[in-house]
Formats: structure tokens, sequence, C-alpha cells
């Protein structure tokens, strides 16, 4: 009777997963596993002839493609921007927020309402904001800073790209951390207090302890949307000036569509799906690592 | 348990929905591998699929489908107007099975790699005579067979403001490195922004560096052939170490902060007589006059030596429009190209709506400024072809980014020039 029932636990089980499983199926895996296939040919994309060319597209990739590493180097010097910054400041942000007061509501939805803005107004904002903005602001205070050419220098454009991503996603870190914040118990922080601890302290050993799968999750977070950072380049900056900003996810674009070599973009993506795996896995064992139970 | 029962079979339901719907989408794919004209007798509705790369002079493309789908009836003709990105979307479209009957893509490099879906246009004499001959080269494949057939002319090179130039004092137009300099400070004098150039598009200074490829002699197809052989080096060009001069002017003479300027900034600029030239083709006529209607623009043929004969002015049949072979309505979709590329309707849409020449021999007024004042240098035959459309695949990619570094001053002309011989690779 007993194993009657789980068996048909089971199968109900299975029919209620079942949608979403096939779902995911044909929407990411059976796309991954022609990825495969693709990547090892010579294909432009268009044709109906395909060259069998083994794995000289991973070894070009490895031996003759300068612009791809120096994509990948600008996503990895990007992540690592992108995910202290967001996320340092998000938490700040979030621990002000989450203070039950009728101001805070109103904080919370000035700092989401970039989060739900279209990317194409967020870079006519931003376009704004570096060309009469500053123009502006530099005969206002005649600040060096204002004048200088944040688009079309290699090395100012790459902050330009993480104040922009930062500024537009703040708000969606913002509300996960208050989420976490306020599932805080308040009487551990009162007993902590009774303890004697400063705010400081119960900041540090108290709330934030408590909040790591939230903080778990805004770094995974953070870190796949550096890593597949495509939008804001295509539409803002288009990798330049000069390939300054061009980011993996744009190279491999720019091989398919543009360049037209179809087989190679496939197998760039593989080359850089195995590696945010790797960096994926490491960085959730990692957070995981420290969450703790209330 | 009556629920159970009930979630199950929903839960079942939902996913054989779900299944059957992508089950769906492979079988309409296969159906249209078997093409057959038959279909076109029959009574039912037929819809024609068309692709259109650009989204100019919209109105009268309405107008004209709307008058062949009148003259057809029970025919639908779909167009799918593609403003930014049309090569992805078309390919896209050709991956998923779904290739348009009719369809338009850039001529040259491009075009090769669609040419096996294509019609093959060779034996039609009657429909090719529409044509002007120097306009269906661009339509050819390797073998010299007609596999698309041309669009408009468009024409590239500086282009300048009538009104500054006169205010600057300038009575005759620059023809060498030297007069354009000399041009670029008597404007400045005039504390007008002489050079424009709209350096945040990497295509735009790709396309401006042809201007130094070119050799006469040669026209476009032989400095290509020539590179394509080795026979040719960047480094052997005879102008084009000049295109760093233009550039150095283009820095000097422009605005502040140059790297920043898109092509819509640059055009606002030249018709509004805040800067005196850009570069780019007529095909940005209707932007120049939503920017300013009265503005006196024309042409000016690039510089690129001490050799006042040397000036270029590019001219091609640069788009170019496939029938898709294995459609279903083939004769259909013929007609319908024959159509909107030769019909008088047509040729109201390429005229008066995008205002271009067409490449179909016409005895219609052109309404764009720019292209009447190409059109007499064409007459003369001083334009010369392009050659960014024929280059091998990949290389455009490199180009512009290596001129912008420049710019910047993170290369120097060397190492540019280094880089272009290195990325132009014959596949």
């Amino acid at each position: 009777m007993k194993g009657k029932g789980k068996t048909k636990d089971l199968l109900i089980f299975a029919l209620f997963v079942f949608p979403a499983v096939a779902f995911v199926l044909f929407s990411t895996d059976v796309p991954f596993l022609m990825n495969l296939y693709y990547s090892v040919f010579d294909w432009n994309g268009i044709s109906k002839d395909m060259e069998f060319v083994g794995l000289q597209n991973f070894v070009n990739i490895f031996t003759n493609d300068a612009l791809f590493w120096k994509s990948t180097a600008f996503t990895l010097k990007f992540s690592v921007f992108y995910v202290v910054i967001v996320n340092v400041l998000s938490l700040t942000v979030a621990l002000v927020m989450a203070k039950e007061k009728k101001s805070s509501s109103v904080g919370r939805a000035f700092y989401y309402i970039p989060y739900i803005i279209s990317l194409t107004a967020i870079s006519l904002i931003w376009k704004f904001i570096l060309g009469p903005g500053f123009e502006a602001l530099y005969q206002v205070t005649g600040w060096e800073m204002f004048n200088w050419s944040w688009l079309g220098t290699a090395k100012l454009a790459f902050f330009v790209v993480v104040i922009m991503t930062v500024w537009q996603n703040l708000g969606f870190y913002m509300v996960n951390y208050i989420a976490g914040i306020i599932a805080v118990p308040k009487e551990l922080i009162e007993a902590a207090k009774i303890d004697g601890a400063n705010k400081f302290q119960v900041l540090r050993k108290v709330t934030v302890p408590l909040i790591m799968p939230a903080v778990s999750i805004c770094m995974l977070t953070s870190l796949t949307f550096a890593f597949k950072l495509f939008d804001v380049i295509m539409v803002f900056t288009k990798g330049g000036p000069a390939n300054s900003t061009i980011s993996v996810a744009y190279n491999i674009y720019k091989e398919a569509f543009v360049n037209n070599r179809y087989g190679m973009a496939t197998a760039k993506s593989l080359v850089f799906v195995v590696f945010v795996l790797i960096v994926t896995v490491i960085q959730l064992k990692v957070t995981k690592s420290k969450e703790v139970e209330a | 348990m009556m629920k159970k029962t009930l979630a199950v079979l929903m839960t079942a339901a939902l996913a054989a929905s779900c299944l059957t719907a992508c089950g769906g989408g492979g079988s309409t794919e296969e159906s249209k591998g078997d093409s057959g004209k038959d279909s076109a007798g029959s009574g039912e509705e037929i819809t024609l699929k068309v692709f259109d790369a650009h989204a100019y002079g919209l109105d009268e493309y309405a107008e004209m489908a709307k008058k062949f789908e009148e003259s057809h009836p029970g025919v639908k003709i779909e167009v799918q107007h593609a403003a930014n990105d049309s090569n992805t979307l078309l390919q896209s479209r050709v991956n998923s099975g779904d290739i348009p009957d009719v369809f338009d893509v850039e001529s040259g490099t491009s075009a090769q790699k669609y040419y096996e879906y294509a019609y093959d246009w060779t034996d039609e004499k009657d429909v090719l005579d529409k044509f002007n001959e120097a306009a269906l080269d661009t339509g050819k494949d390797a073998d010299g067979k007609i596999m698309s057939l041309p669009w408009t002319y468009e024409n590239m090179g500086l282009i300048y403001n009538k009104d500054l130039f006169e205010k600057a004092g300038i009575t005759e137009l620059p023809k060498t490195m030297d007069e354009l300099e000399a041009a670029c400070e008597k404007l400045d004098a005039a504390g007008i922004t002489a050079f424009a150039l709209a350096a945040k598009e990497t295509w735009v200074l790709q396309q401006l560096s042809t201007h130094f490829m070119m050799d006469k002699s040669l026209d476009a197809k032989g400095v290509v052939e020539k590179l394509n052989s080795g026979d040719l080096k960047f480094k052997d060009m005879k102008n084009f170490q000049n295109i760093f001069r233009l550039l150095d002017l283009a820095v000097k003479y422009g605005p502040d902060k140059p790297l920043e300027v898109d092509w819509e900034t640059c055009e606002n600029m030249l018709a509004n007589g805040e800067a005196a030239i850009i570069h780019m083709g007529d095909w940005c006529q209707s932007t120049l006059d939503s920017f300013n209607p009265d503005a006196n623009l024309a042409f000016l043929p690039c510089p690129v030596s001490d050799n006042a004969d040397d000036v270029t002015l590019l001219s091609s049949c640069n788009w170019t429009y496939i029938v898709n072979k294995d459609s279903k309505n083939l004769d259909l979709a013929k007609e319908y190209l024959e159509y909107i590329l030769t019909s008088e309707e047509g040729q109201k849409w390429m005229c008066d709506g995008v205002g271009a020449v067409p490449g179909a021999k016409t005895d219609m007024d052109v309404k764009g400024a720019l292209a009447n004042d190409a059109s007499t240098y064409v007459e003369e035959g001083k334009t010369n072809g392009w050659i960014h459309t024929i280059e091998p695949n990949g290389y455009a990619d490199i180009v512009g980014p290596a001129l912008q570094a420049y710019m910047t001053g993170d290369m120097t002309a060397e190492q540019v020039t280094e880089e272009f011989q290195n990325g132009w690779v014959v596949q």
C-alpha cells in the first residue's frame, strides 16, 4: 500500500514537472546540443553546405584570435568591477531602505525605476548626461572631468559601461537584499543589542550572516549578468572606441551575424560556457559555505 | 481523488499541446522544401513573403504593394522592413526555414552567401533589358551568372555645406590634400567646424578608407583582385597614407570629442550649418531633409592625393534583390520583383520615396538633391565602384576599430597599415 502511494506520488511529481522540463529542454538544452554540433563545422550560417573541420575552430580560438581574448579580458575586468560595486552599493542602500518608514517606500521606488526603464530610453538618458549634461556642468563648475570625452576614450568608456549598468540594476539587487534583511528575526538583533553590540557589530555578526542566501543569489545573478553583458554594448558603445568595450557575448554575436562565421561563433560560445561554469561553481561553493541558519 | 485525476489529465494535456506546438514548427519547415508552382493556380489566398532591408520611402512602398494586390486578386504581400540589423534578421529567417520569397541583401560578399538560394535570371533577357548593364554587374556570382537584381545607385564621398564654404570664402572645391587642408584652415578661420566625421561609427571610417585604396586605373574590382592575389599591399598603395592625413584634419578641425560623433550627429551638424564636411552617402538624404529641408548640400569628391584627377566619388548599386528559387509561388515572386524594380509604381518608390537613381532604366526625375548631384559625376564617368561590399569576409570588423585607435593615439599609422594588411584574409 505504502509503496504504491510512493510511485503514484512520483508519477504526479513527474507530470507536474514535465512541462517545465520540456520547455527548458527545447529552449535551452536542445539549442545547446546543436551548438555543440555546429562548433565542429566551418559554416557561414546561411549556406546549406557545412564543412566538417573537427577541432580546427577551437584551435583557431586559442592560437589566432586576439579579439576574443581581448573581449575576455574586458569581460573579466568588467565582472570584477560590476559585481563588487553593485553588491556593495545595493546592500548599503538596502540597509537604509529596509527601515519601515514612509519615506523608504518612496526611496525604494526611486532606486527601482532605472531597472524597469527600457534600454533604449536608458541609452538616450546617458547620451544626454554625457553630452549636453556634462557640458553644462563643465560651464558651471569648470571641472576638467566634465570636459573629458567619456565615450571617446578607451579607459573612460569602460567606466561609463560599469557606472551605467550599476545604475540600471542597483534596484534589482536592492529589492533582493531588502527581502533578506526584513526576514532577519528582530529578537536576534535585539538580543545582540542587549549584549552590548554596536550597530556595526550587529550588521557584521548578525545581519550579514543571516542574509547570506540573498548574498549568494545576488552574487550569482550579478556575475552571470556581467558575463553575459551584451545589450548595453550593442545599443550604447558598439564595442568602441577601438574595441575597448567589446564583451565576449558581443564578440560572439559579431562573429555569427556580422562576420558570418557561425561555426567559429558556436565554438567560442562553448569555450565561454565552460569558463562561466567553472567560475559560477566556485562562486556558489564559496558563498554557500558561508550561509547559516537562524 | 477526482481532483488528482483532473490535475493529471490537465498536465498531460498541457504537455501534449506543448509538444505538438514544437512538432508543428518542424513540419511547416519541411513542407516548404518541396516547391510546387501549381499552388499559384488554385483559388486560395496566396501570401507572398517579402523581406526589405530598408525602411526608406515606406508610404510609397505601401502604395506600390497595395496596387499589386489589387491587380492580383487573392494575393497578399507580407513585407518585413528591417531598418536595423537586416542581416541578422534575414539570417535567422533562413536558418529557421522561413526563407522569404523575395528579399534583398547587400551586393557583393554578403549576397554571394545567399546565391545558393537564388533564382538564376541569366536567361530572362526581357527582364534584364530593363536594367542598366553596369547595375546588373553587381548581382553576378563567381561564374558571371545573374543571381540577383539591382535596387538603386548609392553614392558616397564627402558631402559639404555650400553655404558654409561660401561664408569661408572657398570658391573652388578642394581637389588635393593640400587644398583640403587649406580649405579646413579657411573654415576654421571663419569660426566654422570644418569636419564632422562620424568616427563613432566604425563603418563610416571603413567606408572612408576605401577612397584611399582606390586606384583609378584598376577600379574597385581590380583593386580587390590585386589585394586578394597579394600583388598589391597596403603599404605600397600610393594614396593610402593620406587617410591618416585626413583623419588628422578631422581631429584637428573637428568637434572637441571626435570619437563621440555618431552618424545622426554628423548629419544634423551638416544640415544645420554647424559643420562644413562629413563623409556619408546619398542614402542619408531623407535624414538630412528631416533635420533641415533647406540645407544647401552637395558632394565633394574626396581628395586622396596631390593629383586633382584622383578625387573619388564611389557609386554602386549596393543592394540587390534575390528571388528564392524554392519559393512555392516562384512565378509570382518573380513578377513581384520585376514589378517593384521596373514598373512605374516601383520607380516612383525609388525616385520619389527614396530619392535615389534606380538600377533599372528610367526617365523619371529623381527627388534627392544629392543623388542628382552625384549623377552628374556618374554621367561624366568620374565615379568608381565600391570596395567595401566586395572585400573579404571579416575584414570590415578590423578596419574601423584600427582607425579609431589611430584617432585616439593608441596606434601609429604604421601599425594601422599592418592591421589592414593582416585583416585582408581571403577565405
